[in-house]
């Protein structure tokens, strides 16, 4: 066998395999965070992306060690006024889009809250989907 | 070359060096500042606040008047927007170097059944070691609400928190003077933040 057919074809190996191990993508977090909070504030917000996978999923609920409870919420601005709405149905996360978590918007609220959040330190937070299995992501505390 | 040539060199040189030191630092003052925030018409003199602060201590916004007040109407159960507000306030601060210890940032609650002075002291503080809270009585908050134009209600959910308070996320700028002089929406930046609070400092 020629070297350049040989390259070829463990090339095009390679490339059947890594289809084959995404062939059902996952709901991906990315860039989980939040701000420092002094302990007297009751709640505190996180924020992350949320990438779906092959299906359409929703994120229905979260839980952390540092939070009594934890609800998502929503910001909203009407004429200058904000409001929190509680979404108790849950965050929908679209097949293969991306949903931002981000300040003024969609959040992880915390509420009940234990501790300090400081600087550098990771919160483990855990998610539930709908679908697919729940899991861990470790939020940072930083300050934007 | 001849001294009259010479004469006429360094002058032109002497003239572009004016002009250059006219251009980068005399027209930039000259030109009248743009605020970004919305500039309030009025020679009256802000109305009175007198609240709880740091120590149980009654503080009034006249208390400051040799500073610019900057007002920040919020509660400490808000996890999203009032830490945004005043994170920004503490960063618009910290960008105006020396100007900064001439503001004096100032948290009203909307929730005095829930924000004592004692959480409002520690909770404006982890933002800026300068910042206080102002709480008190719910009529006295009330009313100063009403005269400030900012809008607040309770608002029952399903949330566990009990209730969240809808409001008004506006900053308020009172200037040397004590008058109000300036109405900042959410939506400003770190730097147009600083840029007004800067040219109110003078």
């Amino acid at each position: 066998m020629k070297w350049s057919r040989f390259v070829a074809m463990s090339v095009g190996v390679a490339m059947l395999a890594a289809a084959c191990s995404s062939g059902s993508a996952d709901v991906a977090i990315d860039d989980p965070w939040g701000r420092t909070s002094p302990k007297v504030a009751t709640n505190a917000a996180f924020y992350m992306s949320i990438t779906g996978g092959d299906a359409d999923d929703t994120l229905v609920s979260a839980s952390a060690d540092v939070c009594g409870m934890v609800e998502l919420h929503e910001t909203v601005m009407n004429d200058g006024v904000m409001s929190m709405q509680h979404l108790p149905a849950g965050i929908p996360v679209p097949a293969g889009e991306t949903v931002s978590l981000e300040p003024g918007g969609l959040h992880v609220m915390c509420m009940n809250k234990t501790a300090e959040l400081e600087i550098g330190q990771m919160v483990s937070v855990d998610l539930v989907f709908e679908t697919a299995d729940p899991m861990t992501v470790d939020v940072e505390i930083r300050d934007e | 070359m001849t001294s009259r040539t010479k004469a006429f060199i360094t002058i032109g040189v002497g003239m572009i060096v004016i002009l250059l030191v006219a251009w980068q630092f005399i027209l930039p003052r000259l030109q009248p500042h743009v605020f970004y925030g919305q500039v309030i018409q009025s020679t009256s003199p802000a109305p009175t606040i007198e609240l709880d602060g740091p120590g149980g201590e009654r503080v009034a916004i006249s208390d400051f008047e040799d500073k610019v007040v900057v007002l920040y109407f919020g509660y400490t159960f808000c996890p999203d927007v009032c830490p945004i507000s005043l994170a920004k306030l503490a960063r618009a601060r910290e960008m105006m170097g020396d100007k900064g210890d001439d503001v004096q940032v100032i948290m009203v609650s909307v929730d005095p059944a829930r924000d004592t002075w004692q959480v409002l002291e520690e909770y404006a503080a982890h933002f800026d070691e300068t910042f206080i809270g102002l709480t008190g009585d719910p009529a006295d908050i009330d009313r100063i609400a009403t005269v400030y134009g900012v809008y607040y209600e309770a608002e029952e959910s399903t949330s566990s928190a009990g209730y969240l308070v809808n409001h008004t996320s506006t900053v308020m700028v009172v200037d040397r003077n004590g008058e109000l002089k300036l109405v900042i929406p959410y939506e400003a930046t770190d730097e147009q933040v600083a840029a007004d609070l800067s040219y109110l400092v003078g």
